[in-house]
């Protein structure tokens, strides 16, 4: 637990949340000098500075969330083919520091938060799952926060998994940069819980994904989970251009599938770099010019985030496709917030029309959620 | 009747220190402005000035909104800058009452950019507020330090739209960031529209080289007349444009059934 005490300067815990499981723990781990019991919330709200974006990993406030927990997913968008996916946010900010990451477009709030109230997104679930229970569904904690790497603190993980022994049919995934699964390898489930890496070549994690687990650390973390019963992704997204990606990206398509069989990932998705306009001054002057996403060369796409030009991306999804089929065509790969020109152009197909991918874009599922 | 006489004092015993030199000169109309017997109007008069707090009892903000209804963002950068030197405490203070007159949120990010444009030459504050300039349009300043000044200092001499600067400015400073020496960026003539483009060529050199690859092959195909096919670039994506002036549905077919072949040998191509 120590590097979790180190991750933070301080806590501020809501008084609302005293009394929750969540707080008991923070209180177990944490010396009692690095904890404040507050009223209301601390710091100032609005644009962040940089300087204050990358303070607020290290500030942790803890309280209750009165909103809805559980909304389907930003790639759901006309233009935009998105797969059968579902999000549950309960924390808002990583204590991780990629480059590229989204959450540098609107976060601005000066801490990073975690909602004690996780029983509340359970009932949101529950009555949802008396209306489209016996449907298929993907529900992932990983949109505004990484769904592991404070798990070790939270436990949610163990909450959300035994939960989800309700509802068979759902598919619940954790997506993380992180090793962190230690602490519910060993609970029982119904084998419905992906656990999900984001992964880049070794030569990126270091170059742009600061304070992530390094991508050995992250497949054996990956083959423990497939050792207690737990399916597993991985999302290969953001592709990042570079000039020797062909290499490094080969690189990691021999990792996986010298440590993987098709058998044992359900499916795999891949992506490439893209973030909103209005990110790029906040990446700029944290990372500088020398990162390979700041410096990238890249234009303004129909849905407003700034993208790779659609030929370098296709050459990259096509290039790391090739790679996979070639190693055993059985390897089933889907392309994230991509559009459907980019799909025919790279796959050859459209997702909602590729029988392998079919579960993941079902189309019906969405209207049937979109009723309750 | 009761008759309050105005409270006069002589600009020379007036504090003068919040002189930011604001742009637009105050109505002769006006008598010069004080307040406490610091000066806040009418830096280049000699005379009287009213005293707006002895008069009339109203706030620092009041009295400078009074004065100036509207600033720039260059100008509130040199006036907060003017104030934190002379009286921090008060800076502090009056800063977001003051900024939110102007409908700004006073944050650090806002107090970093102020920062930044207060230290620029003054050319390009000009600049900034000849084209009002906002707070995201000015965040590439804040990579910036003096040695990039020069930089802009040239912007201000080229008749750029307000979009045009805020991309001229982003660009050049990221080139800068990556290393481009200062003098291959200085803008060697007065074209924006050729300057622009000179700049995105060199921050996207590998998509520039490719572009202008196929514009020269698709240059080189058999296009029939009156047509005409260019390779364009339209956001994340680059394709051809295609043009068909045709006089009659027979001379429409005639320039389709030849269209073909351009296909067939773009297909060849790709």
């Amino acid at each position: 637990m120590q590097h979790l005490i180190s991750k933070f300067e301080k806590i501020y815990i809501h008084r609302d949340s005293l009394g929750s499981e969540l707080v008991s723990r923070v209180r177990d781990i944490f010396p009692l000098e690095k904890i404040e019991i507050v009223d209301e919330k601390p710091g100032s709200e609005g644009e962040l500075s940089s300087r204050e974006f990358s303070r607020s990993k290290k500030l942790l406030y803890i309280c209750r969330f009165e909103g809805m927990f559980f909304k389907r997913c930003p790639g759901s968008r006309p233009g935009l083919a998105c797969c059968n996916y579902f999000v549950l946010n309960w924390g808002l900010q990583c204590d991780m520091n990629c480059s590229y990451c989204y959450l540098q477009s609107f976060i601005n709030t000066s801490m990073l938060t975690i909602y004690s109230n996780l029983e509340d997104a359970l009932e949101e679930l529950r009555t949802l799952s008396q209306e489209v229970g016996n449907q298929s569904l993907r529900v992932g904690t990983g949109e505004t926060v990484d769904s592991l790497s404070l798990d070790e603190l939270t436990l949610y993980s163990l909450r959300l998994i035994e939960f989800f022994k309700s509802v068979p049919n759902w598919t619940l995934e954790f997506k993380t940069k992180s090793n962190q699964v230690d602490q519910f390898l060993k609970a029982s489930h119904a084998h419905n819980v992906v656990v999900s890496w984001s992964v880049n070549p070794q030569h990126i994690v270091e170059h742009e994904e600061h304070g992530t687990a390094s991508l050995n650390e992250r497949l054996e973390a990956a083959r423990k989970c497939v050792e207690h019963g737990y399916k597993i992704a991985f999302h290969i997204d953001p592709m990042i251009w570079h000039s020797e990606w062909k290499v490094n990206y080969q690189l990691l398509v021999d990792e996986i599938t010298t440590r993987f069989s098709p058998d044992e990932i359900p499916y795999m998705s891949v992506g490439a770099l893209r973030f909103q306009p209005e990110q790029k001054a906040m990446m700029r002057e944290r990372f500088g010019l020398k990162s390979y996403v700041t410096s990238a060369e890249t234009f303004p796409s129909t849905d407003g985030k700034m993208r790779y030009d659609s030929a370098t991306r296709q050459e990259m999804f096509q290039f790391v496709l090739n790679q996979f089929k070639a190693k055993d065509p059985r390897w089933r790969i889907f392309m994230c917030m991509e559009t459907p020109e980019t799909w025919l152009k790279t796959a050859g197909s459209s997702p909602f029309k590729d029988h392998s991918l079919h579960d993941l874009f079902d189309t019906r599922v969405l209207t049937a959620v979109n009723r309750v | 009747m009761v008759v309050r006489l105005m409270s006069f004092l002589p600009i020379s015993q007036c504090d003068m220190s919040l002189n930011f030199k604001p742009r637009q000169k105050l109505s002769a109309a006006f008598p010069a402005m004080a307040w406490k017997g610091t000066l806040l109007a009418g830096f280049e008069r000699e005379g009287m000035a009213l005293d707006l707090w002895k008069n009339n009892g109203c706030s620092w903000i009041d009295a400078m909104t009074a004065c100036y209804p509207e600033l720039g963002l260059s100008e509130l950068a040199r006036l907060i800058g003017a104030l934190d030197s002379s009286q921090p405490e008060f800076a502090r203070e009056v800063r977001v009452g003051l900024f939110s007159e102007y409908d700004l949120r006073w944050s650090e990010r806002l107090d970093e950019t102020l920062q930044a444009l207060a230290g620029t030459p003054f050319e390009f504050q000009e600049l900034v507020d000849d084209k009002k300039l906002g707070v995201r349009d000015l965040s590439s300043l804040l990579l910036v330090k003096s040695d990039f000044y020069p930089f802009l200092t040239a912007l201000t001499q080229i008749h750029f739209s307000k979009t045009q600067v805020v991309q001229a400015l982003e660009r050049g400073v990221e080139l800068f960031a990556m290393g481009h020496p200062l003098n291959d960026l200085m803008p060697s003539g007065i074209n924006a529209d050729a300057y622009l483009l000179q700049l995105e060529k060199w921050r996207k050199p590998r998509s520039n080289k490719q572009d202008e690859e196929w514009r020269q092959t698709v240059n080189e195909w058999p296009w029939p007349s009156q047509v005409n096919g260019v390779w364009q670039r339209f956001g994340d994506q680059a394709g051809l444009e295609i043009k068909i002036r045709t006089t009659s549905p027979e001379d429409f077919e005639k320039k389709l059934e030849r269209l073909i072949s351009i296909r067939d040998t773009w297909s060849c191509n790709t």
